[in-house]
């Protein structure tokens, strides 16, 4: 089966800095996780997909042709930017409608086309509102509007979780769920595994500009759960709180930083410890200022993985 | 065959209005709304309030009137037309590579071509509702007074096609300060450069080397009262084109410097980082 998009020996470089180094992929149908730490080069690799950058080496092939200058193919890609980028002064609808004039819909179909759409995102109550006055979560939703509204084969969405809400995030997945039914080819990135795997179990793992695996997300999970999590608790009974969680098999040490006393559990399940801990806290009247792990992105597995 | 190709053409010219209405539209908005326009609108406006200054303080009419429309007009395409078409050129491309808002325009299927042309279009619209009320303002408030020409017609006419002249120098430095903004990364700081170093110094300097000014082929171009004969010299140090020559040299200026736009825009990658 033909590739949606492929890519030889494919490098772009920033003055010194490597930002795709030598990327040879194949991306058939279906949804597709790229997965990676912030800056290790997901955008850059989503934009020389698009269109917007050239290759400094190497070369991409989108349904078979080249990118670069290939305004036509635009035809049949949709793509949602990381970028904060809008005509301010525009209402959400009309910023959707003149995008789709723009795709080649007349004034009616444009018009039928972005009520469709708004509608899609949510944001028809809002859609007579200024974007200035949006907020980032509305703001992402009309920048979805926009990748979807000529209604492309492919999409390419860069970060679109970014800034939503938890019901937004939910509709945003459910949304890619039901383009990937109709067909739709989906690449979506992010920094977070957990959105990735709520969208797809076929992902590919970029770290400093290189692909370091493709393949299951559940492998990867794995990969994470066999090396132990750091997570930090800052609350008004650290002691105690150790001693609860080290009785369980998942907690591998406790230990109370010396910086400010805080409790850093060491876990090889933090989702399990995340699912347990309101309990623990509401159980024992112990008050939670800050709650984090260092761990929780992907710099630290990346770290593990790469070695 | 004969009726898909008459079909496909059809559909692209179709296509390609459609774009060109939708930039146009956008550009224009985004033009008239911009926070400059009020800043532009009370420079366009300037002349007219010293205008009507002179005409309510001068009873004794110790500058002529007609001395004073002729600097008044220059003013206006000396100084005014040159901002006005400085931030609006550079602002066509530059800002929205500066709001990264040109992203919108890459990933849809329009030619970049078309984006110049739109966007070039959308600008004059803006520009010439800018500078022709104060204009015309300035004009009839000078002409109105009963030391001015017994000749209105001809007063009229004159300044008809000085207008033109002004419509026509917004053009060609919009056309340059558009391409600045579309290849430059410090389009304002060359731009000022231009306009208030190279273009001014080469009015005041004599010979052939003025022909490398824009500002020379305007002023040959502009049309005054035999009247003033004597003032234009000042400006124009005795060195002038002839009008026809001056018109076809600001054409060809504009059109390179928007092929050179369209070039600029089909081979920069402009990096949002």
């Amino acid at each position: 089966m033909t590739p949606i998009i492929e890519s030889t020996s494919l490098c772009k470089w920033y003055s010194q800095v490597m930002a795709v180094n030598d990327i040879s992929i194949s991306v058939g149908s279906g949804v597709t996780g790229l997965l990676g730490p912030n800056g290790a080069g997901k955008s850059t690799l989503l934009k020389l997909m698009v269109g917007l950058l050239k290759p400094d080496k190497g070369e991409i092939k989108v349904f078979g042709e080249r990118v670069w200058n290939n305004n036509q193919i635009n035809q049949r890609i949709g793509f949602c930017p990381d970028l904060d980028a809008f005509y301010e002064t525009m209402t959400g609808f009309q910023f959707v409608i003149s995008l789709a004039m723009l795709s080649g819909y007349s004034k009616t179909e444009a018009d039928e086309r972005t009520m469709e759409v708004l509608r899609t995102v949510d944001m028809l109550d809002n859609k007579d509102k200024k974007i200035g006055a949006y907020s980032k979560g509305m703001k992402q939703r009309v920048k979805l509007a926009q990748s979807l509204i000529h209604d492309p084969e492919l999409l390419l969405l860069d970060e679109p979780l970014n800034g939503m809400d938890p019901i937004g995030r939910h509709n945003t997945i459910k949304l890619v769920e039901q383009l990937n039914q109709r067909g739709k080819t989906i690449i979506v990135s992010s920094h977070i595994l957990h959105e990735i795997e709520a969208m797809t179990d076929n992902i590919l793992l970029i770290n400093n500009g290189r692909i370091l695996a493709e393949g299951n997300v559940h492998e990867i999970r794995e990969l994470i759960d066999k090396h132990p999590h750091n997570v930090y608790i800052n609350c008004d009974k650290p002691r105690l709180l150790a001693s609860i969680l080290v009785q369980y098999d998942d907690v591998v040490s406790t230990n109370l930083s010396k910086e400010d006393g805080g409790l850093i559990v060491e876990t090889v399940k933090p989702d399990e410890l995340y699912s347990r801990l309101p309990g623990i806290i509401l159980e024992n009247d112990i008050k939670v200022e800050n709650l984090h792990s260092p761990d929780d992105n992907l710099q630290a597995v990346f770290k593990y993985l790469v070695g | 065959m004969v009726e898909t190709d008459q079909n496909r053409q059809s559909d692209f010219k179709s296509t390609a209005l459609r774009s060109f209405k939708v930039i146009f539209s956008i550009t224009f908005n985004q033009t008239i709304k911009s926070k400059k326009t009020i800043f532009m609108l009370i420079l366009a406006f300037l002349p007219v309030f010293l205008t009507l200054y002179y005409r309510i303080a001068q009873p004794e009419h110790i500058v002529p009137p007609h001395l004073v429309l002729f600097h008044v007009m220059i003013f206006f395409l000396l100084f005014v037309s040159i901002l006005i078409a400085l931030f609006y050129g550079n602002a066509m491309i530059g800002d929205e590579v500066d709001n990264k808002t040109i992203i919108y325009y890459f990933i849809r299927p329009v030619q970049k071509y078309m984006i110049i042309i739109g966007k070039f279009v959308a600008y004059l619209a803006g520009v010439f509702l800018i500078i022709i009320p104060p204009m015309l303002i300035s004009f009839l408030i000078i002409s109105s007074d009963s030391q001015m020409s017994t000749d209105f017609a001809s007063t009229v006419d004159t300044f008809a096609r000085q207008l033109g002249v002004v419509m026509l120098g917004l053009t060609v430095y919009g056309s340059i300060f558009m391409f600045f903004g579309a290849r430059l990364k410090h389009p304002i700081i060359i731009g000022l450069l231009l306009a208030f170093g190279w273009e001014k110094i080469m009015l005041i300097v004599p010979g052939l080397i003025r022909k490398f000014s824009v500002a020379h082929y305007l002023v040959s171009a502009f049309p005054i009262d035999p009247s003033m004969q004597t003032a234009l010299e000042d400006v124009s140090k005795g060195s002038t084109s002839s009008p026809i020559t001056s018109i076809i040299m600001i054409a060809i200026i504009t059109v390179v410097f928007l092929g050179l736009s369209i070039h600029a825009m089909y081979n920069k990658e402009y990096k949002f980082e």
